[in-house]
């Protein structure tokens, strides 16, 4: 505190500055959690790194990094593309005539405005139906995945409870899937939480002997959202069809990307998000299979919309930007998907072929090249998210991005807590441009190179020093 | 004074990297033109509204206020012309042409909404 106000007069900015989270305090923090217990070699890190990061005399906003230096230099890239995407142009020209003249409630049957945006939705479900092999009747009109993922693990679980207790999910699904499974253990439900190999992905083996005549469903996402790995889907989906247990899968982030048919893949309920495919935000949708027929139990109660599983208003706009996306999608995937694997081998090899010590997080050939999760080892990850502040990216999840841990999806890998807290995740999208990459590149080696230079731990690996081998000193 | 001439060089920049574009796009449009000589119908469009089409569709990119969508719509437009350079059946060559004018109608509008809500530039794009 002090150190601020020797900096100059104690203005309001500093004074606001003083109130939240100050970047020294957050270094100290990440610190203090991180990569070993070497509480007293780290300080002296910890200094140099807070020295650094108080020789500049800009002012620290709430958000705990200084925003006017990076407004001064310039927008950062984006490249958090599973966090959301940006819209696609095609999709906002879709949408704007339902915000501006065809403004009917979709469920009024008795004029035509009704009639009007009832056509719209009807073509978005269509749209939906057709990326993903099904029949526009099994498309439900969600608020996202979040919803979609709940509605089907709750729903399923509670519709079949009389005679089911049991349900199936990996350790590295998404928050939404895991704590709707936790609400349903309060409720009594039994849960397998199936552990993942060390490449991400999940033992068919284990899967099928978890399966118990009691299991009610399996849920399994199909692209992880941190490190991208694709899980083995169909496979999966056989199993769970001859054992006679529903499957769902969270493909948030593989719709559109990769090719998926939930008859070839003997997928039941299918979880789809409009702002990942380049949609608008909070639109979503959820595949519910007709035949053999899934039954749920509705959350939302009241005007019986969507075949009564999910009441309320569907909204025409979102819904008309969800299907555009999906007609998009559809008909520009291979395009996208030769365009994000140079993109992605670009960025992988740029970065690897000048620093060492960098480890790929999942399968490098079962995964989504849009994707890339790198652990730096011997760096910071939130360290260097800071000194990467001309580039917009995240450790993992947005959802936990607020917190320090280290991110439980690489923990299940049997990551070490220092590679797990050392990771960095990079998301190229179908707007991300050559430029953009060979800036990243180029910023990512400069300063992991500086973080190692004043890191000790780097020192003595230079020295040749095994760090496993180090009794650290007890406080 | 400092301001003034660092806005200069932008200016001259972006003027050069715009002759390289349009060079670029003419070497694509002469391809697609030599595979159009084959070809022709009635139903088909000419040779010259297709070059416009395609210079249009540059020219609608360049009003997009980011980056992102700048390059996308010139890199996508270049890609589509040039996969259907060797288009011969006159059905498909005028479809295309349909689904062309249809795209940049959406590119137009878009930019010109786009280029209303302008944020800061981006690191890669000054």
């Amino acid at each position: 505190m002090s150190l601020l106000y020797r900096l100059g007069r104690p203005t309001v900015q500093a004074v606001n500055a003083l109130r939240p989270r100050c970047a020294s305090t957050v270094l100290r923090d990440c610190s203090r959690r991180s990569v070993v217990d070497s509480r007293k070699t780290l300080v002296t890190a910890t200094q140099r790194v807070q020295a650094a990061a108080t020789a500049q005399e800009t002012p620290i906003e709430a958000s705990g990094f200084e925003e006017s230096l990076v407004k001064r230099d310039g927008r950062p890239i984006y490249l958090d593309v599973q966090a959301t995407a940006p819209m696609d142009p095609r999709v906002i020209d879709a949408m704007l005539p339902y915000m501006t003249q065809f403004y009917g409630n979709p469920h009024s049957r008795t004029h035509q405005y009704g009639w009007e945006s009832e056509a719209g939705v009807e073509k978005g479900r269509q749209q939906v139906a057709d990326l993903i092999g099904a029949d526009p009747k099994e498309i439900i009109f969600t608020s996202g995945a979040t919803e979609s993922n709940n509605m089907s693990v709750k729903g399923v679980a509670r519709f079949y409870k009389s005679k089911k207790n049991h349900i199936i999910t990996t350790q590295t699904e998404h928050k939404c899937v895991l704590d709707s499974c936790r609400v349903l253990q309060e409720e009594g439900f039994d849960v397998t939480y199936l552990p993942v190999k060390e490449n991400g992905l999940i033992d068919l083996q284990t899967l099928e002997e978890a399966i118990r005549p009691e299991t009610a469903l399996v849920s399994i996402m199909t692209v992880n959202n941190e490190i991208g790995v694709i899980q083995p889907i169909a496979e999966i989906g056989k199993i769970c069809r001859a054992k006679k247990v529903f499957f769902h899968t969270d493909a948030a982030q593989a719709v559109g990307k990769i090719p998926l048919d939930v008859n070839a893949m003997n997928v039941d309920l299918m979880s789809i998000s409009g702002h990942k495919i380049y949609g608008p935000k909070g639109i979503g949708a959820l595949y519910v299979r007709r035949r053999p027929r899934v039954r749920l139990e509705p959350i939302m109660s009241g005007g019986g919309q969507e075949r009564g599983l999910r009441s309320g208003t569907v909204p025409t706009p979102l819904v008309v930007g969800l299907g555009a996306a999906c007609a998009i999608a559809k008909e520009e995937m291979n395009y996208d998907a030769a365009r994000i694997r140079a993109l992605s081998d670009r960025l992988i090899n740029g970065i690897t072929s000048q620093i060492e010590h960098v480890v790929r997080n999942g399968d490098p050939d079962a995964s989504y090249p849009g994707c890339v999760n790198l652990s730096f080892a011997y760096v910071e990850g939130e360290s260097l998210l800071m000194a990467l502040k001309e580039i917009a990216l995240s450790s993992g999840s947005a959802c936990t991005s607020a917190s320090l841990e280290p991110s439980y999806v690489l923990r299940a890998l049997g990551a070490d807590d220092d590679m797990a807290h050392s990771s960095i995740r990079f998301g190229i999208g179908r707007f991300t441009t050559e430029a953009e990459v060979d800036f990243v590149v180029d910023r990512v080696v400069k300063h992991v190179g500086r973080l190692r230079e004043m890191s000790p731990l780097w020192e003595m690996v230079q020295e040749g020093i095994d760090l496993k081998s180090i009794q650290w000193a007890q406080h | 004074m400092l301001a003034l001439s660092s806005n200069h060089r932008a200016i001259t920049m972006s003027f050069i990297s715009v002759t390289s574009k349009s060079l670029a796009s003419m070497t694509v449009c002469r391809t697609f033109l030599r595979s159009l000589t084959s070809a022709s119908s009635p139903a088909s469009p000419t040779k010259r509204q297709i070059i416009s089409l395609y210079r249009d569709l540059i020219r609608s990119s360049r009003v997009f206020a980011s980056h992102n969508y700048r390059d996308y719509i010139h890199r996508r437009a270049q890609d589509a012309f040039r996969k259907n350079a060797t288009e011969t059946d006159p059905k498909r060559i005028q479809a295309l042409y349909e689904r062309g004018k249809r795209d940049l109608e959406v590119a137009r509008r878009q930019g010109w909404l786009n280029a209303q809500f302008r944020a800061d530039k981006s690191v890669v794009d000054r």
